[in-house]
C-alpha cells in the first residue's frame, strides 16, 4: 500500500501526541482523585451559613475593644487608609439608626439608634451584588456565603453600586503600604479590585469559626447553619425577636441582629 | 559539478550565515541569568514530575485558583497519591525558597522571576499573594512613609 503524504503526516502527528501525552499534565490531572476538602471531614461545611448578632450582649460590653473587626482586618490584611474616602472594610461599627432605617421608633428605639453594632456583608439569599456582576467574580456559593474571587475582578464597581449595605470596598490604592502587619497565609489584595467579607470561607475549609465570632469574648456574635435545626443560631432566633437590616429590599440577609 | 565563480560565492554565503545566525551567538556570548530551575534547597520532590511541572506549573495554578476559590475544593490529589493544599505560598513556596539570604534575590518570588524575565513573561500572582521573606521589610519602611505622607497633607 501507499502512503500519500497527507497520510504519512497524520499518522506522525498522532504518534507525537501519543508520546507526549504520558507525560503531559494532561495526564496527570486526568489521573488525579477529585478531591474535596483539605482535611476530610474536617472542613465546616452547611447548607446556610448564617450569622446572629446579639446587640444586647454587643451593646451591654463597655469597655470592647473592637476585637472582631481587628482579628478580621489582621487575618485578611485590610488596609488602614487613614481616611474615609478610600476606606476598605470587611466588618466595621456603624450606628443602629443607619443599619435600621424606619425599623426604630423614636422611644425606645431612638436610644438604639445612636449606639454601634458591627456590620458586615449580609451574605443574601437574593444577592444584588452577584447579578450585576460582569464577569462573575462575586458569586453565591452553595452554601450562602457571597464570595469574591479577585483574580476575576476587573475593578468596574457595579457591585458597590448594586450592594444596599455598603458592604463593599474598593482598592482606589496599592494596599500593602498600608498594612502595619501581613498575613502571608492570606492574599492581600491589589489596587482596582473589590473585596468584603468572605464569611471566612477559607477558615471554614479548614474547619475553623470566623476569625470575628472567634475573637469575640462577649458571645455577641454567633456563627452557624439555618438548615440544621438543632444548630445554636436557628435556637437563638427561635427564642428571640430578631432584625435584618433593610428587608423590604427583599435580599434576604443571612446576618440578623438580636434585638 | 561545477560551481562557477566559487570564490565569490562561497566567501558571500559563509558571511551570510554568520550574519544570519549572529543573534544566536552574541546570545551565547553574553552572560544573562539564563534558564535556572526553581530553588530547591531542601530537595524536595516537586508534586508532580519535571516535566509536567517545567511546562504547565500555570496550567496547574490557575486549576487550583478556580477550584479552591470558586468551588471550595482545596486538596490536591497527585498522580503519585500525595495530598497537597491547593495553595501558592503555603505549598509551592515551602519548598521553593532559596537558602540563605545570599544577594538580592531572598523571596521565592524574585527567585521565580528570575526565570520567567528570561522568558519574558510577566505574571502577577505577587501582587497579591504574599511573599514575606524580604517584601515585609519593605511594607513596614512603605507603611511609616506612608503615614508620614498621610499626616504631613492633613491640615
Amino acid at each position: 500500500m501507499e502512503i500519500h503524504r497527507r497520510t504519512m503526516l497524520k499518522i506522525s502527528v498522532l504518534a507525537a501526541l501519543g508520546l507526549t501525552r504520558k507525560h503531559s499534565l494532561f495526564a496527570a490531572l486526568a489521573s488525579a482523585r477529585p478531591s474535596d476538602v483539605l482535611a476530610p471531614g474536617a472542613a465546616l461545611k452547611a447548607g446556610r451559613w448564617a450569622m446572629v448578632i446579639d446587640m444586647k450582649k454587643c451593646l451591654a460590653a463597655k469597655d470592647c475593644p473592637d476585637a472582631c473587626i481587628r482579628a478580621c482586618h489582621e487575618t485578611h490584611n485590610v488596609p488602614d487608609l487613614g481616611n474615609k474616602k478610600d476606606e476598605v472594610k470587611w466588618i466595621w461599627r456603624e450606628s443602629a439608626g443607619h443599619l435600621f432605617p424606619g425599623q426604630l421608633d423614636e422611644y425606645r428605639g431612638a436610644e438604639l439608634a445612636r449606639q454601634s453594632v458591627p456590620a458586615l456583608c449580609n451574605h443574601c439569599a437574593n444577592p444584588p451584588c452577584t447579578r450585576v456582576c460582569p464577569t462573575e467574580a462575586t458569586f453565591k456559593r452553595a452554601d450562602g456565603i457571597v464570595v469574591m474571587d479577585p483574580h476575576r475582578c476587573i475593578g468596574c464597581r457595579f457591585c458597590m453600586a448594586a450592594c444596599p449595605y455598603g458592604s463593599r470596598s474598593f482598592n482606589w490604592k496599592d494596599p500593602r503600604p498600608y498594612l502595619r502587619k501581613i498575613n502571608p497565609e492570606y492574599p492581600t489584595r491589589t489596587k482596582g479590585v473589590v473585596e468584603k467579607c468572605t464569611f471566612c470561607s477559607e477558615r471554614l475549609a479548614q474547619g475553623r469559626p470566623p476569625a470575628c465570632v472567634a475573637a469575640c469574648s462577649y458571645g455577641a456574635l454567633v456563627f452557624g447553619d439555618l438548615k440544621d435545626e438543632k444548630s445554636v443560631v436557628v435556637k437563638l432566633l427561635h427564642e428571640n425577636y430578631s432584625i435584618r437590616r433593610k428587608p423590604e429590599l427583599g435580599t434576604e440577609p443571612a446576618v440578623y441582629y438580636l434585638v | 559539478m561545477k560551481l562557477y565563480h566559487s570564490r565569490y560565492i562561497l566567501p558571500a554565503l559563509a558571511s551570510f550565515l554568520v550574519m544570519a545566525t549572529l543573534p544566536v551567538w552574541r546570545g551565547a556570548a553574553a552572560r544573562g541569568p539564563g534558564f535556572q530551575s526553581p530553588p530547591n534547597p531542601q530537595g524536595q520532590r516537586c508534586i508532580e514530575p519535571k516535566g509536567v511541572m517545567r511546562a504547565g506549573h500555570m496550567r496547574l495554578l490557575m486549576r487550583w485558583r478556580d477550584e479552591a476559590v470558586r468551588e471550595d475544593r482545596r486538596l490536591y490529589i497527585a498522580s503519585d497519591g500525595r495530598a497537597w493544599e491547593k495553595s501558592l505560598v503555603k505549598t509551592c513556596l515551602a519548598c521553593h525558597r532559596p537558602a540563605g539570604a545570599q544577594g538580592k534575590s531572598t523571596t521565592a518570588a524574585t527567585a521565580c522571576n528570575e526565570c520567567h524575565e528570561y522568558v519574558n513573561v510577566r505574571p502577577d500572582c505577587w501582587n497579591c499573594h504574599y511573599d514575606s521573606a524580604t517584601a515585609s521589610v519593605k511594607t513596614m519602611a512603605g507603611n511609616a512613609m506612608a503615614h508620614a505622607a498621610a499626616s504631613r497633607e492633613e491640615p
